[in-house]
């Protein structure tokens, strides 16, 4: 119909040309039959061509009466050819309708301070749908991420709502220097620094929280030095491009959607009961030859332990409830385009009472006042709530499944008496055990509130202007605006040393770290064949931190800190921190014929991070590429329709340090010994002002395919990562005065291939897409200096360097076996040989944290209008360190810890052949000094697999739709982290625990303590567009 | 001619962001807590207060941290209970991990850095006579000897443990550098302590306030002669500290008072005025019985039978107590059972046990040796003794491990006799098992060249 209509219209043109000069004009529109501005038009086989204007309009003249062949390009679209007959005189009028280009080739990719199209991109980037994000419920954006890209590790911490993940492309090359990509929201580099807060309360604070996932058009994940070499000292370990959603269509639009959801953890610790926890306390009790009845921890008696049997577990999870509401409006016309965003989460996590709430708008906007001008406005403000229990070791799950004891009740059962007959706690009091609130999770949880509050605003403004055909300046001026605060409450009881007071605290921080660019790119195409393409720029960023004051309020708070209180105290510290990064770069592109291709990059950052010798760094990289597919021999070659060879090197960075790091400070502390004052020199580190830039030289080699017709698409890649003066935060011996220095020792090298494909299998009434990749990596440490494995340990973790071992590497005694006679634990010492003895001398290296591979597949089917959706994510190889383990499934010591049911399986009587030991209350039975021993006994292979997400979608019939005057409207249902295949005996094979510092998350990712697992959830979808 | 204004502005800002190197220079801002290193001591002001910084952290590690771990090496204390650093130190398998360990030993060479910075710093300081130099650096010193002779006590086999002392010490920080720390032998470590006390006691003041003085360098030099078995250099310094007048016996068995007393040579202090309270007291509570029915620390029933056997001794009826539990006696220490107390380091009492068993084991002067172990006997509510012989320095050496009982003092002493050629024993292990040196933080060991210490042995 549609057709015919133009075509009769066509003919009317014919039938009605003025006959003057030979004229081609018309209108080009896109698929939504809106104009489009600067597509080209040119003529076949000559030089004549021009580009529509802002009405989307063109016209050629003077042209040679005939055949003459039109071609429509623009970017992202499709070529459109359209060969028409001219007479003499006649005026044609031919209008095109482009479509967007379904080859992935041609679509556009965000580099860095600029797009350009895939196919003439010679670095390895891989570009992400924003919709991907949204496909499955996560604590924060970035873990969609998982399993999506070839090359990019993705580790969800924990399922605490907020969690941060671990973002890790290609490897680890890193080492105290933070290791996580440089984040990108719109050209500005953001805050994304995890120990703003340090570890407090077993959990970071993740600063990507408060990012909205509906805000984001595409994700842009750059791997290579071609694709980083732009960010220089900062890309060293790879850029997370993120560019949000912007007006797109003309005229008015409106997007609803929600998601509603219930969530509980992928595995629930598998805990002691009473019965069970004092037969085994009993057993070590006589093991050990010890008589009478046993003392336990807590002071309980035997017979209140027996009649006790509180299930932790249970009491602090629940099922989690998650909502999304997202709406977005958008407008665009001649002139301008708009979006507006709002939106508002909640993630209830199954952990009771924890949950982050997230409030956020967004406007972006573009306006053209004249041809040559473009002003551009990204602007987000959200707010991010998150109502914190503590995590591992501080508590909450953590407390539940170590030492919350089941034989302790929650509530008193019968008054309590001192010897004078006075009460001291009543029957339904909480009950402490050894007056420690956290062996009562339950009570830790009613009697103290703990609510961190993040307000953030991304902003940026940019200017474009054209001054010439072929020259673009751009400005922009972004504003990262952050302030942090959390809150503590402690009601009366909680503070066990004041049962009568009630306190409130307060920490509070800003971050404000603008940037300022200014970009000129310049276009030059000769002789046709030639094209280059030039861009300098210099940047300006400066990032400023205050801490303000802590304040208090004792005995009288009645709830989060009224700064109106006349009591509050005020700490009167307040910090502040800067840093900042002066830039100038540069990129030429120069293609022959869309063929050959060859690209340089250089830049040059100046940073406060380091010693004034050494503050300016270089960084250049260079990559070709070469389109095989261009060249006559494979051109039109069935089978084989695009083909790509690329090649890069280059070198760039890291400076993801403390901004002081080379400085030295003296402390200052009044009344301090008496009475007096005294100044001191600090002991953590001594100053480097020699310290400098971790540089990377990353060598790549990629093949780009499409087969059959780019039915099957896909990316092999090769390559080679070494990093040099790795910054380590190093462990100095103590007798020097010192805990640690930084310094620019080492090399680590990381290697790797990755491969991915796309293959639409079926693509008829019935569609089988499927999409999978893998990755693998091989990381090594080249160098240390001086420098021994005890230097440079991940936290509290036991993991090391070792040269010629992976970075984090599980350096423990090894276990060997339980003597069947005995019970007794046999090691293995240095050489091999079996000892009872556990000796710190016998560690050696054990386990890797990283993977050997990774990857995830993806397989979607459509029908009509549902559709299914399968994707799993699988790491193979790896270890995890099951530490707390050590202690679950370790002695059982006075300071009471519950054991997991795994240690059933323990040596009971001779000629027991058992994986756990003789049970026992003193580590010397085990052969040791210290009860809780780090052993390859709790290290195990973290191979999984997992059904990351499941879903089943139906988009209503277009007849529906116009009855109720909707354009689109899909509802789905899925399930995520439904299925985990593994035989990880642990809780959650996909760790990664709390953090002490960027050594420690570097090194200690694969290491579980008390980390409260995934969260398994179900939602209902509803997207409603008009 | 926009064209022409948008390339000068671009020109502009690139001419003016390159040329302005302080640009990048973001130093710290000085806070009232926290400055840079660079020009932190301007004057003499600045440098006493560093002086006293280094006494601060004596008064951190010397509230118990260190005492302790001499007792629980010993054979007075019985397992620790819920502290597992300290039990790895009672059962002898100390290893790099000890964080407990680690703590006192990084805050013995934070003392050490600070002295040797002030001795580095008041050359740099004009306003500042000779003498005040020389006192000043006599007061790193002593605090510089006083803290590694702790640290040698604790990480490295006595003096004898091999004929020439050839075995290794620990690292003698003599300067603030950089250099690699390496153990020096035994007697290089203890020629380096007593460089620095003889230095001290030259230099020092007979009267310095609650800082040290003459009379403390004597003291711990008097101490380490003991530990050196030089029996003639310890009766002679401890003698001239006793005869100095300056300081006498309390009547009462409490030397751990909340505020100076008549013993003490030298002393930590425990502040309470103007409304700072600052009790360093430190880990010495975690004896403390009277308010824990479970505490950390707790004696033994040999040694608390030694203390009570006698029913005189008031040293058994205000220093231990039974506790018991579900029809299970443990043993309590009643000793600190306080909340505010100054902690002496060198006492009277030390120094009497020393003369008396320095001039025993010389024979030379006998009755003084009776007089002194007579003085701490009657105080404790016990007879006279008059014995000589071995029977004077037996009875002597077990009044001293009485009365210095918890003070840190037995472990040393078990390994002293066993150089001698006793028989000696801690808790059923030989007094040289390697067990009983505390092995090395694991920090000692991040650089090739550090030679940590043999483990285990002793079980």
């Amino acid at each position: 119909m549609n057709k015919l209509l133009k075509l009769s219209f066509l003919f009317f043109c014919f039938l009605h040309f003025e006959g003057i000069a030979q004229t081609i004009k018309g209108v080009v529109l896109d698929e939504n039959k809106e104009t489009m501005i600067g597509a080209a038009v040119r003529v076949s086989g000559t030089t004549l061509g021009t580009t529509t204007d802002l009405d989307g309009q063109f016209t050629l003249s003077n042209l040679t009466p005939g055949k003459v062949t039109l071609e429509f390009s623009f970017v992202g679209y499709e070529k459109q050819v359209k060969t028409v007959n001219l007479a003499e005189g006649q005026t044609l009028v031919q209008n095109i309708n482009m479509a967007a280009n379904a080859n992935l080739m041609d679509e556009l990719v965000v580099v860095g301070y600029g797009v350009q199209r895939r196919r003439d991109v010679s670095g390895s980037i891989v570009k992400l749908d924003g919709k991907e994000l949204m496909e499955v419920p996560t604590p924060s954006f970035e873990n969609g991420l998982q399993g999506k890209a070839s090359g990019l590790q993705v580790i969800t911490g924990s399922g605490a709502a907020g969690s941060a993940s671990t973002v890790r492309i290609r490897g680890v090359a890193s080492v105290s220097a933070g290791g996580d990509p440089l984040y990108v929201i719109d050209g500005i580099p953001i805050t994304q620094d995890y120990f703003l807060n340090g570890n407090s309360q077993g959990m970071n604070n993740n600063p990507l929280a408060s990012i909205n996932p509906n805000d984001i058009e595409s994700v842009e994940v750059l791997k290579d030095a071609a694709a980083t070499g732009i960010y220089g000292s900062r890309g060293s370990n790879g850029v997370i491009l993120i560019t949000t959603k912007r007006g797109k269509n003309k005229g008015f639009h409106v997007d609803f959607s929600t998601r509603q959801g219930i969530s509980t953890p992928t595995a629930r610790p598998n805990m002691m009961n009473s019965k069970q926890y004092l037969q085994m306390y009993e057993e070590a009790w006589v093991n050990d030859g010890r008589l009478g009845v046993p003392v336990l921890p807590g002071n309980i008696s035997w017979e209140d332990a027996n009649n006790t049997d509180t299930d932790w577990v249970d009491e602090v999870i629940g099922v989690g409830y998650q909502q999304n509401y997202d709406l977005g409006v958008s407008h665009a016309g001649k002139k301008h385009n708009v979006y507006g965003g709002f939106s508002r989460q909640n993630d209830q996590s199954y952990m009771i009472g924890n949950s982050y709430e997230r409030t956020s708008g967004r406007l972006n906007g573009d306006y053209m006042p004249t041809k040559w001008a473009k002003v551009s406005l990204s602007s987000s403000l959200s707010q991010g709530i998150n109502n914190r229990l503590p995590q591992g070791f501080a508590g909450g799950l953590g407390a539940a499944m170590s030492q919350a004891l089941p034989i302790y009740p929650i509530f008193h059962q019968k008054d309590v008496l001192d010897d004078d007959g006075n009460v001291i706690n009543k029957a339904g009091d909480y009950f402490f055990p050894s007056n420690d609130i956290n062996r009562n999770p339950v009570a830790a949880r009613e009697l103290r509130t703990i609510q961190s509050n993040e307000n953030r605003s991304i902003n940026n403004l940019s200017l474009e202007f054209k001054p010439l055909k072929d020259l673009i300046i751009t400005g922009t001026g972004s504003i990262d605006y952050m302030f942090w605060r959390n809150n503590e409450y402690q009601k009366t009881g909680y503070d066990q040393n004041n049962p009568n007071f009630s306190n409130a605290y307060r920490q509070s921080l800003d971050v404000f770290n603008y940037n300022l660019n200014a970009v000129a790119n310049y276009l030059k195409t000769i002789k046709e064949k030639h094209n280059l393409a030039f861009m300098a720029g210099v940047e300006y960023q400066d990032s400023r931190t205050t801490f303000f004051p802590n304040q208090s309020l004792n005995q009288v708070a009645t709830g989060f800190l009224d700064e109106n209180n006349a009591e509050v105290i005020n700490d009167g510290n307040q910090r502040f921190t800067e840093w900042n990064f002066l830039s100038h770069f540069g990129r030429v592109n120069y293609n022959y014929n869309g063929k050959y291709y060859v690209e340089l990059v250089g830049r040059r950052d100046g940073s406060s991070r380091f010693g004034r010798n050494n503050k300016y760094g270089f960084f250049p990289s260079a990559s070709a590429a070469w389109i095989i597919t261009e060249e006559s021999f494979l051109k039109d070659k069935k089978g084989v329709s695009f083909l790509k060879l690329k090649s890069s090197i280059g070198r760039n960075g890291n400076s993801n340090i403390d901004p002081y790091a080379q400085y030295a400070f003296f402390g200052q502390v009044n009344n301090a010994y008496n009475g007096e004052t005294i100044i001191f020199p600090n002991a953590d580190r001594p100053a480097n002002p020699n310290l400098r830039w971790e540089t990377s030289t990353t060598f790549d080699l990629a093949v780009e395919y499409g087969l059959f017709n780019d039915r099957i698409t896909g990316e092999m890649a090769y390559y080679r990562k070494q990093t040099n003066d790795v910054l380590l935060n190093v462990a100095t011996q103590f007798n020097s005065g010192f805990g640690s220095a930084w310094a620019n020792v080492g090399g680590i090298r990381n290697e790797g291939f990755e491969f991915a494909i796309k293959a639409n299998i079926i693509d008829r009434k019935f569609k089988w897409s499927v999409d999978f990749n893998i990755a693998r990596n091989n990381n090594q440490v080249t160098s240390l200096g001086n420098y021994t494995e005890e230097a440079i340990s991940g936290g509290t973790n036991d993991t090391r360097l070792i040269i010629g071992q992976p970075v984090g590497n599980n350096y423990l005694v090894r276990f060997s076996h339980v003597e069947a006679e005995t019970g007794r634990p046999v090691y293995l010492d240095k050489q091999g040989n079996e000892t009872y003895e556990w000796s710190v001398d016998n560690r050696v290296s054990t386990g890797a944290i990283l993977p050997d591979a990774m990857g995830g597949i993806r397989n979607d089917f459509r029908f009509g209008r549902f559709d299914l959706s399968m994707f799993w994510v699988f790491v193979i190889g790896g270890d995890i360190y099951d530490s707390s383990s050590k202690r679950q499934l370790g002695t059982f010591d006075q300071d009471g810890w519950n054991h997991r049911t795994d240690q059933f399986d323990r040596w009971q009587q001779p000629g027991d052949d058992a994986t756990y030991p003789i049970l026992t209350t003193t580590p010397e039975n085990h052969g040791s000094g210290t009860p809780w021993i780090n052993t390859d006994l709790w290290l195990h292979d973290g191979t999984y697999a997992r059904l990351r997400n499941l879903s089943i979608g139906y988009n209503l019939p277009d007849s529906f739709l116009k009855k109720v005057k909707l354009g689109t409207a899909r509802i789905s249902i899925a399930a995520n982290n439904l299925i985990t295949l593994t035989n990880f005996i642990g809780l959650d094979p996909e760790i990664s625990r709390d953090f002490e510092n960027a050594t420690d998350r570097n090194m200690s990712p694969n290491i579980t303590y008390l980390t409260a697992p995934q969260q398994k959830s179900f939602t209902f979808s509803l997207n409603v567009g008009f | 001619m926009k064209f022409k204004i948008f390339f000068s502005l671009i020109i502009a800002s690139i001419t003016f962001t390159s040329c302005s190197e302080d640009f990048l220079d973001k130093q710290p801002e000085p806070t009232a807590s926290q400055f840079l290193a660079n020009d932190a001591v301007k004057n003499k002001e600045d440098l006493q207060r560093l002086l006293i910084s280094s006494y601060d952290v004596i008064a951190n590690t010397y509230g118990g941290q260190v005492q302790n771990l001499g007792e629980l090496l010993g054979d007075n204390n019985d397992s620790p209970v819920s502290q597992n650093d300290y039990l790895q130190v009672f059962l002898r398998r100390t290893d790099v991990f000890n964080g407990t360990l680690g703590s006192v030993y990084r805050n013995a060479y934070i003392t050490i850095y600070r002295a040797n910075q002030l001795i580095i710093k008041k050359d740099e300081i004009t306003d500042i006579s000779e003498v005040e130099k020389n006192q000043l650096e006599a007061e790193s010193r002593f605090l510089r000897a006083f803290t590694h002779h702790g640290i040698l006590r604790l990480f490295a086999q006595p003096a004898g443990f091999t004929q020439d002392n050839s075995h290794l010490g620990i690292v003698m920080r003599m300067s603030a550098s950089d250099e690699v720390g390496i153990r020096s032998t035994v007697a290089e470590c203890y020629d380096l302590i007593l460089g620095d006390l003889d230095f001290a006691e030259a230099n020092l003041p007979e009267e310095n306030g609650i800082y040290a003085t003459k009379w403390a360098a004597k003291a711990l030099k008097a101490r380490i002669f003991l530990d050196l078995n030089d029996y003639s250099q310890s009766a002679q310094l401890a003698g001239e500290v006793i005869n100095s007048n300056r300081f006498a016996l309390l009547d009462s068995l409490n030397r751990f008072t909340a505020g100076p007393n008549s013993e003490q040579i030298f002393a930590t202090v425990s502040y309470n005025q103007g409304g700072v309270t600052d009790d360093r007291g430190g880990v010495f509570y975690n004896y403390r019985s009277d308010n824990n029915a479970n505490p950390t620390m707790r004696t033994n029933a040999g040694f608390y039978s030694l203390l009570t056997s006698d029913t005189n001794d008031l040293r058994g009826k205000q220093w231990v107590r039974e506790i018991v539990v579900g029809g299970n006696s443990t043993f309590g220490v009643a000793r600190f059972d306080r909340t505010f107390m100054w902690i002496p380091l060198l006492h009277l009492t030390e120094m009497k046990l020393t003369s008396a068993e320095a001039l025993a084991a010389l024979g030379t002067d006998v009755l003084t040796a009776q007089n002194d172990l007579n003085d701490i006997r009657n105080r404790a509510g016990l007879g006279s003794l008059i014995v000589t012989g071995p029977d004077l320095l037996e009875a002597i050496r077990i009044e001293r491990r009485k009365e210095l009982c918890f003070e840190g003092d037995r472990s040393a002493q078990i390994k002293r006799f066993g150089v001698l050629g006793q028989p000696s024993f801690s808790r059923g292990a030989p007094w040289d098992c390697a067990g009983m040196v505390l092995q090395f933080p694991g920090q000692e060991n991040t650089v090739v060249g550090f030679i940590l210490n043999p483990t285990g042995g002793c079980n």
